[in-house]
């Protein structure tokens, strides 16, 4: 109880050097009853606040800071501003990480359409929150796979569609797949120094 | 000295708008209006010290901020709108000196008076 007072007294004494500080300050001039009334509540606010909560222990003083700072309107402009701020920031960021992307995307298509002999692919690449490269997935399309891979090493009988033929097709193209897909990540994993498992080939 | 520059800057410049007012008043009142802002210019880094001082003082005393922040917008709305008045005052347009003032109580009272409410309200609540 004496330390509460305590503190309640040196706040009353700090806050009313306070305002006679300030009054030194303000200018004279009609305004001056002005400035004085409102600096007199500030001596009420804190002589009052230890009474009040005093008196219901629950009692919180705390939304009158809330009042001043919601009704205030310069400082809601200001968090306005700010909360805008962030929002643009947020946008250029992401503006410039998809653009990041598209160029990642058009450099590893650049590189794979080196080697003549991969099928038709689109390139998808997966960025951390670092913008780091976290994977890069490559789909081959596989019509080409058959046509330029296949004919070449297995010749598959185009007459007759069974599913002996069926089978034997999945089975040469999983294993030129296996192929390619080695290839195109040991060449991206050179290049942008990866893993292999960042590296993700599939077929659609 | 600072007090002596700025006295002399002010004594200067008082005479020379008594010079000047009797053919050019136009130019007297631009000449005041300068000397002015520059006399304030001069002491805004000591108001600034003063400034951090009352900020020191507030957290000390674990006042919040925002009561500190209010008490210097009120301090600086009553300067910006004594300098404006005072300007007009000097040339001549007492109207416009008054409006200002207007101006500036009003925003006073604006700032003031959401302490008042909350104020009023803490009281409502102690009553039965």
């Amino acid at each position: 109880m004496i330390a509460y007072l305590e503190a309640w007294i040196r706040n009353i004494v700090v806050i009313l050097l306070l305002t006679s500080f300030v009054e030194l300050l303000l200018p004279e001039s009609e305004l001056e009853k002005y400035t004085r009334v409102v600096l007199g509540l500030f001596i009420v606010i804190a002589i009052l606040n230890p009474i009040l909560n005093l008196f219901n222990n629950n009692y919180n003083f705390q939304h009158i800071t809330d009042l001043l700072t919601v009704e205030e309107e310069s400082s809601m402009s200001k968090s306005e501003i700010m909360k805008r701020g962030k929002k643009l920031r947020n946008i250029s960021h992401q503006e410039a990480r998809n653009n990041y992307k598209r160029q990642l995307n058009r450099q590893i298509t650049a590189l794979l359409s080196f080697d003549e002999e991969l099928p038709e692919r689109s390139v998808k690449v997966n960025l951390d929150s670092n913008n780091k490269i976290k994977k890069i997935i490559i789909e081959l399309h596989n019509k080409r796979v058959d046509k330029s891979q296949f004919d070449q090493e297995i010749r598959v009988d185009d007459i007759e569609i069974g599913n002996e033929t069926q089978k034997r097709n999945s089975k040469s193209n999983q294993k030129s797949f296996s192929k390619v897909s080695s290839k195109i990540k040991k060449q991206l994993a050179n290049f942008y120094n990866l893993n292999y498992e960042q590296i993700v080939v599939k077929r659609d | 000295m600072e007090i002596i520059k700025i006295v002399g800057l002010g004594l200067i410049a008082t005479i020379l708008t008594i010079l000047i007012r009797e053919e050019e008043p136009e130019i007297a009142l631009q000449l005041s209006l300068v000397v002015g802002i520059l006399i304030f210019a001069l002491m805004l880094s000591k108001v600034v010290a003063i400034i951090d001082l009352l900020r020191d003082l507030a957290l000390k005393a674990e006042i919040d901020l925002v009561y500190l922040d209010t008490i210097l917008k009120v301090i600086g709305i009553a300067y910006i709108a004594e300098f404006g008045a005072a300007i007009s005052r000097d040339a001549g347009e007492g109207i416009i000196a008054s409006k200002i003032e207007f101006a500036g109580k009003v925003l006073i009272m604006v700032l003031g008076i959401p302490i008042m409410l909350a104020i009023m309200e803490s009281i409502m609540q102690l009553m039965p």
